[in-house]
């Protein structure tokens, strides 16, 4: 019984050895600063598809997931939509505010589908940083030699707890929430909520189909 | 064994402390939520539509002109002049209006810019034969400055007014559109345009450019529709978001 309880303490202890282990491994991921995330999350997704355009065939759809894989750890969904809903977002049950992300989420898939297959080996530079308290934009600049265009694209952080997530992206100028927020203001403006859910859950059912 | 319920005393502060410490920042991110909806705001204002229906009428047209006209023609273009090459020819109009970008350059008190225009320009029209080479970047390191233009020089001054779409031109602003017809008069086909017959090669040169920049960018716009919930709206967002970033450079 004695020797039970001491296997049990060690037990417990190697347990908490390994808790305290994990948060520590934890806090160095949460060091990352925000360029070494989106650096992480871009050189991946790069990977990936390098090895998509090598044997593309039937392979779309595993090579898109795999993708949105990646940005769920990086991307703030959640903070996407509620920035993109705006003030209607507080209107909203939690459950409803739950079931718009995963939409919203849809959404964003949907729009890369297309992306896949137009990748060229476009080269990703890093252009800096900035960091102002708990936000922060890491500026890059994707470079298509066989089009012979720059275009820049920034991504906006905000430290969730020492995490940095995503939750907006601006390309040449354009915030992609606004852009969103503008889309989604006007429908709700000329009608109701459960319309605009419905609109968007139409032309993602639409889009599949083609 | 006391000494064993110490360890486990301290680790559990240890894991403790741990959560602790990350659990605080979540906090202070709740006590920051009063600047998000500030933070949210960041960015442009949303810019007045009181011509949406007509506006939207002329979207409309200028959506079934790409698919129906401006696409097929710009791929078959493609088939015939390869890729290098349309690129040249792009070359060569971004050239041609490279001392309107100097003027607007030299009206925003960017000088630095405008000289590196004037070189660009004066190196390209001859070492680059016409402009259809670029040896101002390739053997001088002069890289193109930021585009600007007379609209972007009011919007030093001006908000963009109201939404405008255009037949055959797309989106614009009142202030834009001023903009572009202030810059017309610094553009060579300008002069042109009183003489009948070099009308015709101005009216086809424009054409041809439109075709080759299409050329260069086919399926971009099939992308951008299909991310869009509403494409018009898409749109006249993404030209308001990107000019006011233009300005603000």
């Amino acid at each position: 019984m004695h020797s039970f309880g001491r296997k049990l303490l060690g037990f417990t202890l190697c347990l908490l050895l390994l808790a305290v282990f994990c948060s520590h491994s934890l806090g160095a991921v949460v060091a990352a600063s925000p360029t070494e995330k989106v650096r992480k999350a871009i050189e991946e997704i790069t990977a990936i598809l390098d090895e998509y355009v090598k044997n593309p065939q039937g392979k779309r759809e595993e090579t898109l997931n795999k993708i949105m894989g990646i940005t769920d750890q990086d991307f703030d969904w959640a903070e996407m939509s509620k920035r993109s809903l705006g003030r209607f977002w507080k209107q909203r049950t939690p459950d409803e505010q739950n079931k718009f992300t995963s939409l919203f989420r849809d959404l964003l898939k949907n729009a890369y589908i297309g992306k896949i297959d137009g990748y060229a080996g476009e080269k990703v530079v890093f252009e800096g940083e900035e960091i102002d308290d708990t936000y922060s934009v890491v500026k890059t600049k994707i470079i298509t030699p066989s089009k012979g265009t720059e275009i820049p694209v920034y991504y906006r952080l905000q430290n969730n707890g020492g995490n940095w997530m995503v939750y907006d992206v601006v390309i040449e100028g354009v915030s992609l929430v606004n852009n969103y927020r503008d889309q989604f203001n006007s429908i709700l403006q000329g009608s109701s909520y459960e319309d605009l859910v419905k609109r968007i859950q139409d032309k993602l059912a639409q889009d599949n189909k083609k | 064994m006391k000494k064993i319920v110490i360890i486990l005393a301290l680790l559990v502060g240890v894991v403790f402390f741990n959560h602790n410490s990350l659990a605080s920042d979540p906090a202070q991110g709740v006590s920051l939520s009063a600047n998000v909806s500030e933070k949210s705001a960041e960015g442009v204002l949303p810019i007045p539509d009181p011509l949406q229906r007509t506006n939207r009428a002329f979207y409309k047209f200028n959506d079934k002109l790409y698919f129906w006209v401006l696409k097929p023609v710009a791929q078959g273009y493609g088939k015939v002049l390869p890729r290098p090459a349309r690129l040249s020819v792009q070359n060569f109009f971004e050239n041609i209006y490279a001392p309107v970008r100097m003027v607007n350059c030299g009206l925003q008190c960017e000088f630095n810019e405008a000289s590196i225009e004037l070189s660009r320009f004066g190196l390209n029209t001859t070492l680059g034969l016409a402009g259809f080479f670029d040896p101002a970047k390739h053997w001088f390191h002069l890289t193109p400055p930021d585009v600007e233009d007379f609209g972007q020089t009011l919007g030093c001054y001006l908000g963009p007014g109201f939404y405008l779409n255009i037949p055959f031109a797309g989106s614009s602003s009142f202030r834009d559109l001023v903009g572009s017809v202030v810059d017309s008069c610094i553009v060579p086909s300008y002069y042109v345009l009183t003489h009948y017959p070099a009308a015709y090669y101005a009216a086809g040169a424009e054409l041809l450019m439109e075709i080759n920049r299409t050329s260069l960018r086919i399926g971009e716009y099939e992308e951008f529709k299909r991310a869009a919930l509403d494409p018009y709206v898409a749109i006249r967002d993404a030209y308001n978001q990107h000019r006011e970033a233009l300005i603000k450079k």
